[in-house]
């Protein structure tokens, strides 16, 4: 229950970021805000991969796609800083 | 592969970490300092997935009770950074 | 066919300088330090803004109030008295409590004191590119991205 509260919540976060995010990047046009709401979005996906992956049987393995969106998003953030942050 | 993926992720948050540190030190900014804390310390649990050796068969996963309340941390003090952010403040404060 | 590579040789060393002469345009037009800059873009609208905190800065000993600036300046007294207020604010400038309405150059920190310092500096030798940040408000990407996360914009 505790477990499943914290993915929600991390996810909620990880979106209400997203969000201003890409609310600034529209209002700015500065790059960085996009490749770094792209990239909270991205962790957004991942917390709510793990929500699923409780309620899936053993067998069917979530592992794999959650870390790749992990770094994929991760990925993204710091191309984004690298790039876009003067 | 597993670790492999693991480590990748711990390297961007690293990096993305480094960065957020010299926007700290470039504007004074606390939000920076805290968004590279909680980079970091996720970076921390990606490497707790690699490189802790496997008890048992099964590998060691992110449903482990220390791994995932080490995200509620990272989580918190991301929502901290943003609260302290729109805390009403006077000009004479610097942002 | 030797005209060619002369030619591009020529080229080369034409472009060569031409750079060299964009890189120090670029550093005249506005490469201000960028602790320097964030602070003009967070702190000075207007060049008069600028000035009366110099003047300030001049003669720390000395207890300034609006009118006094207004004649050290050649303005109109009436702006004034709301741009010392606002040094006062940002911690640059102290009110006397035994003179209303007078200010003194009491910068609130050592890091304060020091980007002023440089500002004045700044003003001296590179005029146009401190006016030019002034008034053209380069996009601080980084501020931006901190300032995203201001739920409600302020002005």
């Amino acid at each position: 229950m505790l477990q499943q509260t914290v993915y929600v919540l991390c996810a909620a976060t990880s979106l209400a970021c997203a969000w201003l995010l890409m609310r600034g990047y529209r209002q700015s046009a500065v790059r960085l805000l996009f490749w770094s709401g792209l990239c909270f979005f991205g962790l957004a996906a991942e917390n709510a991969l793990l929500f699923v992956d409780l309620a899936t049987p053993v067998w069917f393995d979530l592992s794999l796609p959650r870390r790749l969106t992990g770094l994929a998003a991760l990925s993204l953030l710091v191309y984004g800083l690298v790039w876009d942050s003067k | 592969m597993a670790s492999f993926l693991m480590g990748a992720t711990a390297m961007a948050c690293a990096v993305a970490g480094l960065f957020f540190l010299r926007f700290w030190r470039e504007t004074g900014d606390r939000l920076f300092a805290i968004f590279a804390a909680a980079f970091w310390l996720f970076g921390l649990t990606r490497i707790a997935l690699a490189v802790r050796p496997s008890p048992n068969v099964h590998e060691i996963s992110e449903h482990e009770f220390y791994i995932y309340l080490v995200r509620l941390a990272v989580f918190a003090l991301i929502l901290l950074a943003v609260l302290d952010k729109n805390r009403p403040r006077t000009k004479a404060e610097t942002p | 066919m030797i005209s060619a590579p002369r030619a591009s040789f020529l080229a080369l060393g034409k472009g060569g300088s031409r750079a060299s002469e964009d890189g120090a345009k670029g550093k005249t037009l506005g490469q201000l330090d960028d602790r320097l800059q964030r602070f003009i873009v967070e702190n000075i609208a207007s060049v008069a803004q600028l000035e009366v905190l110099l003047l300030l800065k001049q003669h720390p000993q000395r207890a300034w109030n609006a009118e006094d600036v207004a004649r050290a300046l050649y303005t109109g007294p009436t702006l004034i008295g709301a741009e010392l207020a606002d040094w006062e604010s940002r911690g640059l400038l102290v009110s006397q409590p035994d003179q209303p309405g007078h200010y003194r150059y009491a910068p609130r920190s050592p890091e304060l004191a020091d980007t002023v310092n440089k500002l004045e500096q700044a003003y001296k030798e590179r005029r146009v590119a401190v006016i030019t940040d002034i008034y053209s408000k380069p996009v601080d990407k980084i501020r931006t991205f901190a300032d995203a996360f201001r739920i409600r914009k302020e002005p």
